[in-house]
């Protein structure tokens, strides 16, 4: 089923792509909204007003404008790492369940340690040596997320390659690069589509996390970062609520979007899934 | 003699994302006591979904309309709790996939224990582990090995090792023995065998259909199937299903050897292979049950149309002791 | 036209954890030195319970599998030698027909996109005329163009066989292998089937190697049946004689012309998963006529009518 089809019949999916797209243009137009420039530095601590929205943080600066920039940075990394762990999840998939034999059993030994490894701890280990800049985040993250991607491509190109129509195309003379062509990837790609939204979600979550901890880049606006202010400079004993609630439902919210649209294309690889979310 | 169980017009319809599917559209039948009637057809006709209203087990399809009277009683009115003594104990099932019927982790003889203890405690928890821990209950393995005896079974050293056995350690053939082992222990009015044959090979075949004959004196029995040697083997009566509806019935050898209704021919001639004769022709795909035109379900895959087809739906006429859902068979003759 | 001689198909199985290195002579012989010719023309029909090797039979001549051991010459060619060009011409002439087109064919593809496969995997002809045998297909398997963008799921199991069917034929083979072409259909759509692969069969001159459990359509379509039997054929015979004339312990059983006992039926059961014996008939232990040797020595295939073999003992 393609997947406007699937958004399509699903309720829960149409209101997550919603929400999604609605942050997304936001990220796109950036600052050409925003009221003031987030670098702008103006009265501190002010509360919300008809010139500040959502009023002022510690250094001045405007939270209204900085939560619109915040959207690009936040939706950006946690874009860029998804493509990042997913590309390369797809790569060692496709080469271990394709090859098998030791390259298959090295790969996946290689998958089950970082897999295994606690990621939060992880991550914030190699940000923490690498230091404090928004690609090392990226890529920290990147590094991260990428077997899990890597598991479910292999295991579907393994059953991919054991199934019947892979055997059918044999027997008319099929070489292995057309049945990587024509049969493989074609079953494998809707999955990787499924899993690189959902990544993006638990990328950005992780990006907020580093930021909020402090190992995330202090020149960059992203709502983690705006969190960590919040909190470390006394926005939250203050009850500032206008400061520390936005970015936080921001980021919540992006996250349901992508999460309900990467059920409904999942439910697109898995038919058994797709009935049960129609009802 | 009055019939054990009488259907009466039963519309059973399943709610789809593509429509509704008309499953079983005005099905009349009548099960003597003490007769073996056969419902036969290809998938899709709608006589699974027949044998499972019987159960009450049609879900998520809906009885529309229509009666079913088992023993004097609707069944379509009963409550789930009122319908839960009958299910199993009254109205019991051999089921098709004798694989998937048995629950792999116990053995024959624990699963064919708590059968009985469902029928004499009503199948509640406690008294159905109670069971399986303590040890002792000759008068049930007694009764357990007559009903073997019954099948065919005699001899203690092959009984008492099947007795034993893990589902997965028997063959097809046997399963299937386990299954109308358990299904008669419930001592039912009515046994409804689905598929008795598909799932078994050739050699095994005719000994089922053999037990299941023998069968029928002691019970009165249903067999849906779309062999055409199953029925013929252990059917008095036959009814033919096509697009939920009957479209023949009457007694096996009659139908079975001369039938009527264009369907049946084929269905009948599409199982008999004479060497050197031909096959039939094919023809085109048969209805499904969402769009179904008006007229009789089968005109348009029918070699034997006539105009009146398509837009009257045929009744039941009587030809002799059959009774066929055709308009050649009008007594006025074809329209 | 195709000649197998002493076809062996061996999978090693073991038990415990270091698997197949721990207990090496636990050995399944699915296919164990299996002897057959079929002629240019003829529909060969081989019958069997399941498990008794044919499926892996028509893989390992098809070479989808690797043989354990044995030769597969197909018009002179000795098949499991053959490099990629010759294979792949040899895959033109020979196509199977597998049961359950439900898993042959792709989810993804469309009946259009099945029934182009072959012509573009073989390179046949431009787009124009790949449309034109893909209609010529569809005539031949009364299948409607209006299905062509149909998706597997969205067909019925008749119509699915039928486009496997399609897809085999479009490359013009001279040999089909039909392995279970009608189990799992409903018994009017499973001789449509039937009636369609020897109709095009008549038509179009194909030699077909037909596997089946079904005794009856065996017995209606082959002009020769060979009986296998855990891994070995026990009997070949002519078509005509086979519904009557099997002399085989076990063919006379499979044809019910003669009874095996309710002890038979337990005991197979019971025995599943025993092996079998490296020496000795594999039908020994429920042989009513065996005699002692039958327990030492594995009788050969002896011609013991024209045209007719049995692997028995017990024959003369």
């Amino acid at each position: 089923m393609s997947f406007p089809a699937l958004i399509a019949r699903n309720r829960a999916a149409q209101v997550g792509l919603g929400v999604l797209l609605a942050f997304v243009v936001v990220a796109v137009l950036g600052s050409a909204v925003a009221p003031h420039d987030p670098w702008q530095h103006f009265a501190p601590f002010e509360s919300p007003s008809f010139a500040h929205p959502l009023g002022t943080n510690d250094v001045g600066q405007d939270i209204f404008s900085e939560l619109l920039a915040g959207a690009r940075v936040s939706l950006a990394v946690g874009a860029l790492a998804a493509l990042l762990a997913v590309g390369f999840g797809v790569f060692v998939g496709v080469v271990a369940g394709f090859r098998r034999g030791v390259l298959d059993n090295l790969l996946m030994g290689l998958t089950d340690i970082v897999l295994v490894i606690p990621a939060l701890p992880l991550v914030i280990l190699l940000a923490a040596y690498l230091g404090a800049n928004m690609w090392n985040v990226v890529l920290v993250i990147g590094v991260v997320f990428w077997p899990s991607t890597a598991r479910v491509v292999r295991s579907q190109v393994l059953s991919v390659r054991q199934s019947g129509y892979v055997e059918s195309a044999r027997a008319l003379g099929a070489t292995d690069a057309w049945v990587m062509r024509r049969h493989v990837l074609p079953n494998v790609l809707p999955l990787v589509l499924s899993k690189f939204v959902l990544t993006v979600a638990a990328a950005m979550l992780m990006e907020a996390s580093l930021s909020f901890l402090g190992l995330g880049d202090p020149m960059v606006k992203s709502w983690g970062m705006m969190l960590h202010y919040a909190f470390g400079r006394g926005g939250f004993i203050q009850g500032l609520w206008w400061w520390y609630l936005p970015p936080g439902l921001c980021i919540g919210l992006c996250i349901l979007g992508l999460t309900l649209v990467g059920f409904a294309f999942e439910s697109g690889s898995d038919p058994r899934l797709r009935r049960a979310l129609e009802r | 003699m009055t019939a054990l169980l009488r259907v009466r017009d039963l519309h059973v319809q399943f709610d789809t994302s593509h429509g509704i599917v008309r499953a079983n559209s005005g099905v009349n039948l009548d099960v003597r006591e003490g007769e073996s009637v056969g419902i036969m057809g290809e998938s899709g006709c709608g006589k699974t979904v027949l044998f499972l209203s019987l159960l009450r087990l049609q879900q998520p399809g809906r009885i529309v309309s229509g009666s079913i009277t088992f023993d004097g009683r609707d069944i379509t009115l009963l409550s789930e709790p009122e319908m839960e003594s009958v299910r199993g104990r009254r109205i019991a099932l051999v089921p098709q996939n004798h694989a998937t019927a048995l629950n792999p982790a116990y053995t024959v003889r624990d699963q064919l224990i708590e059968a009985i203890a469902v029928r004499e405690d009503g199948g509640r928890l406690s008294s159905i582990l109670g069971r399986r821990s303590s040890s002792v209950h000759s008068g049930h393995l007694e009764e357990i090995r007559t009903v073997f005896n019954d099948l065919g079974f005699s001899g203690e050293r092959v009984l008492t090792r099947l007795l034993q056995s893990y589902p997965h350690e028997l063959s097809g053939g046997m399963r299937q023995r386990v299954l109308i082992a358990m299904a008669l222990l419930m001592r039912p009015r009515l046994l409804i065998a689905d598929e008795p044959t598909t799932a078994l090979d050739r050699a095994t075949r005719a000994q089922s259909l053999e037990v299941l004959r023998q069968l029928n004196a002691q019970l009165t029995m249903l067999v849906v199937s779309h062999d055409l040697d199953a029925i013929r083997h252990t059917c008095k009566r036959v009814a033919v299903m096509y697009a939920g509806r009957i479209v023949e019935e009457g007694p096996a050898d009659e139908v079975l050897t001369n039938p009527r209704h264009p369907y049946s021919r084929l269905l009948i001639s599409a199982q008999t292979r004479k060497r050197g004769g031909p096959l039939l022709e094919t023809f085109t795909e048969t209805s499904d049950l969402i769009d179904v035109p008006p007229g009789c379900p089968f005109h348009r895959a029918c070699p034997q149309m006539v105009p009146c087809c398509i837009d009257v739906e045929p009744r039941p006429h009587q030809d002799g002791q059959v009774s066929v859902a055709c308009h050649l068979y009008r007594e006025a003759g074809p329209c | 036209m195709l000649t197998v001689r002493d076809l062996r198909k061996h999978y090693v199985v073991g038990h415990g954890p270091l698997g197949r290195f721990q207990h090496p002579d636990h050995v399944i012989r699915a296919v164990d030195g299996v002897s057959f010719d079929v002629v240019e023309g003829e529909v060969f029909g081989i019958v069997g319970e399941s498990g008794s090797g044919k499926t892996t039979l028509a893989r390992t001549m098809l070479r989808l599998c690797p043989a354990t051991g044995g030769t597969v010459t197909f018009r002179d060619e000795d098949v499991f030698s053959m490099d990629a060009t010759a294979l792949k011409a040899f895959r033109r002439q020979v196509q199977p027909i597998f049961q359950d087109a439900d898993s042959t064919l792709d989810p993804r593809q469309s009946v259009a996109s099945v029934l182009e496969e072959p012509l573009l995997i073989h390179e046949l002809g431009n787009r124009g005329q790949r449309h034109e045998r893909i209609r010529n297909a569809l005539d031949a398997i009364n299948l409607s163009p209006s299905l062509l963008s149909r998706h597997p799921s969205e067909l019925s199991g008749g119509q699915r066989q039928r486009v496997a069917m399609g897809r085999a034929l479009l490359l013009e083979p001279s040999l089909l292998i039909a392995d279970e072409p009608t189990s799992g259909l409903d018994p009017l759509v499973g001789t449509q089937i039937l009636s369609l692969l020897l109709e095009q069969r008549r038509e179009r001159g194909l030699s077909v190697v037909l596997i089946s459990h079904d005794l009856d359509t065996v017995a209606y379509a082959a002009d020769r049946v060979g009986v296998m039997y855990r891994g070995r054929l026990v009997e070949v015979i002519g078509g005509e004689a086979f519904s009557t004339g099997a002399l085989h312990p076990y063919s006379r059983v499979l044809l019910g012309l003669e009874p095996g006992s309710a002890e038979q039926v337990l005991e197979e059961g019971v025995h599943e998963h025993e092996h079998v014996l490296e020496t000795g008939c594999p039908y020994v232990d429920l042989c009513a006529h065996h005699l002692h040797k039958c327990h030492h020595e594995n009788p050969p295939l002896r011609e013991v009518w024209p045209g007719h073999f049995v692997a028995c003992h017990a024959v003369r």
